[in-house]
């Protein structure tokens, strides 16, 4: 939610300072759906009038960007973070220990 | 496992490019993994801006850190249980905008654009079910450490809010 009803805002003039910048100009107030992409855990606001299908991965049966729907797309691997963690967990746990004589 | 609050009252962000040191008390705060394999979950960002007298564009920025902060100083930062029957944590997650080494963020790991009008502008965000919840792992680069700072190209004013995360 980005609030600037009592404020002038930031406009299209403010665009490209900034990757992912959302103009709400002077006046305007925007609340918008959010969804965090389950492999990069980016948080992307939902595109209301966007009819092209959402990325989407059923291995952890969860929302995924456009960049990772393409690197999913690519590889059929899922890269999800908490896959990650789980195999790191899982490295942490295998890794040599010390062993005092 | 307990939720808490990390808040600033009032402070004014200096804008920094990605990998560039963050300067201590320049920036809302870091939050750095209390051990190696401690998991976070970032619930809530709000932002409230504070100038007083011109428009103020501040572009703020919850991202991964390429570099990470050595050694917690004299922070402005306030961390407090959201539930006052919270118990400490033996390896509480380190919190705060002052750091001995400074924190760098990472190019390409930003998280959340808070961006804002500081004059009179109100930024919020939160997840609405934990699994869209900002995961933080360990105490590493590019996974342990998040920051909220101020990105270049604006003319950053005063902005004060605060920021939920859990420890798992």
């Amino acid at each position: 939610m980005i609030d600037h009803r009592a404020s002038p805002g930031l406009g299209a003039e403010a665009k490209g300072r900034v990757a992912n910048f959302i103009p709400v100009g002077e006046g305007d107030f925007f609340e918008g759906a959010t969804q965090t992409c389950s492999h990069c855990t980016r948080v992307v606001v939902m595109e209301p009038k966007r009819t092209r299908e959402r990325g989407h991965c059923w291995s952890c049966d969860h929302y995924v960007c456009d960049q990772c729907a393409i690197e999913l797309k690519v590889t059929g691997v899922c890269n999800s973070f908490d896959r990650r963690i789980e195999k790191e967990i899982e490295r942490s746990k295998k890794a040599p220990q010390l062993i005092i004589p | 496992m307990a939720r808490r609050i990390t808040s600033v009252t009032t402070f004014l962000p200096v804008a920094y490019a990605d990998t560039v040191n963050l300067v201590n008390q320049n920036y809302f705060s870091i939050w750095q993994g209390g051990s190696a394999t401690q998991i976070n979950y970032f619930h809530e960002v709000s932002l409230s801006g504070q100038a007083v007298s011109s428009s103020s564009p501040t572009f703020m920025i919850l991202s991964r850190d390429s570099t990470i902060g050595v050694t917690v100083g004299s922070v402005t930062t306030v961390d407090a249980p959201a539930d006052p029957s919270t118990a400490a944590l033996s390896a509480a997650v380190l919190v705060g905008n002052a750091w001995t080494t400074a924190p760098q963020r990472a190019a390409t790991l930003h998280l959340l654009n808070c961006s804002l009008n500081a004059f009179g502008g109100v930024y919020f965000w939160r997840a609405n079910k934990v699994d869209e919840a900002i995961r933080m792992y360990g105490a590493s680069v590019n996974i342990g450490e998040i920051s909220l700072s101020a990105f270049t190209g604006g003319t950053p004013g005063l902005v004060g809010g605060h920021v939920i995360y859990e420890t798992m």
